[in-house]
């Protein structure tokens, strides 16, 4: 039986992010900026979230000639269904610690 | 530097998380800035890939196995040709140390070769499963004909007359006598995993009986004549006891998850 282990602290910070604009595709860089979270812990982080179905991904062509195609991320309705019920369990003080910083 | 860190880190990544390490380098052709951080950063990830997932230290497992395959057989072929430029042997005496220096080395390049092959692809039983058995049976027949090759070059060698029977004798019984054991559970093996299983069962009791009705044979005599063949028949069943356990477990692999 596979363990479903509670997400992390950037974990959630992401799915979070991801849930604010549900349609859009993002690319990994977009993420790093947006959540703050770096490279070596984002891509474990978008590997697990995919693998529980959470998270989907496709190759997307690139804006820019001669650049290969990218990988873009949107979350599924069960990762939407996680990130709302994410968002109702965090603790008070981490909203305030994020509205203040 | 960065590009050669994220090909780096898209070749460390295991065979299940390839389109990952894709991914990583495509974002990567598109960075302006920050190039650097976010190459190491994914050289972390895949580190961490390999450390902290069961598919990840099974391939380290292969990897430590090809390495000590490699080394084994570089060690024992270099020390074994030194061994026979140096020895004054004719060419049977030549081709006899030739053929047995072989059937040891063959054992670890075959096992190295079944590593190589499980580190390139994504770990699931099944798969290793398969790797295993193929192996595991490569290994029964290359033994086999090896064995059986180095009883026919020990009779050569005999009638040959340059070495003495007491010299040769020893390898001849255990040639002839492995030969036959792994060439039967060899052909049995063909089946499958469980027919492996079920024949290396067989020859463990035909070499234990074997063991048994030579040492009961010796009980009084003082003085044991040529080779004594019981460590070899108990050397035989522990061989036949792994082979089996293989099976075993290549069997319960290929089984399906019970639910």
């Amino acid at each position: 039986m596979k363990r479903n282990r509670p997400l992390s602290p950037h974990a959630q910070d992401l799915i979070i992010q991801q849930a604010i604009r549900p349609q859009e595709w993002c690319y990994g860089y977009d993420l790093m900026k947006t959540t703050g979270i770096k490279s070596g812990t984002l891509y474990p982080i978008l590997m697990r979230l995919n693998e529980r179905g959470l998270l989907e991904s496709r190759w997307q062509e690139a804006e820019q000639i001669g650049k290969p195609p990218r990988h873009a991320y949107r979350l599924t309705e069960a990762g939407l269904k996680v990130a709302h019920e994410v968002e109702r369990a965090r603790p008070a003080t981490t909203v305030f610690r994020e509205q203040t910083a | 530097m960065s590009r050669m860190v994220i090909n780096l880190a898209r070749a460390l990544l295991p065979p299940s998380r390839k389109a990952w390490g894709e991914a990583m380098a495509a974002e990567f052709a598109h960075l302006s800035t920050g190039q650097n951080g976010f190459a190491w950063g994914c050289l972390g990830a895949s580190v961490k890939e390999n450390v902290m997932t069961g598919e990840g230290l099974a391939r380290i497992g292969f990897g430590l196995v090809l390495v000590f395959s490699i080394w084994l057989t570089a060690f024992w072929t270099q020390s074994s040709l030194k061994m026979l430029a140096s020895a004054e042997y004719n060419s049977n005496g030549k081709l006899f140390w030739l053929v047995a220096i072989q059937s040891v080395v063959l054992i670890p390049i075959i096992c190295g070769m079944a590593a190589f092959k499980a580190t390139k692809m994504p770990t699931n039983r099944l798969h290793l499963a398969k790797i295993g058995y193929k192996a595991t049976c490569a290994c029964l027949w290359v033994s086999a004909f090896l064995q059986l090759a180095l009883c026919v070059v020990s009779v050569a060698f005999i009638l040959e007359a340059k070495a003495e029977f007491e010299q040769i004798e020893t390898s001849l019984n255990i040639g002839f006598v492995t030969g036959v054991l792994f060439l039967g559970v060899a052909y049995f093996a063909r089946k499958g995993p469980h027919a492996m299983r079920n024949a290396a069962g067989i020859a463990v009791l035909l070499s234990l009986s074997f063991a048994g009705i030579v040492a009961i044979s010796q009980i009084g005599k003082s003085e044991i004549v040529g080779h004594n063949l019981v460590p070899t028949a108990l050397s035989m069943a522990i061989l036949m006891c792994l082979t089996a356990f293989a099976g075993g477990l290549f069997t319960w692999m290929e089984r399906p998850a019970q639910l």
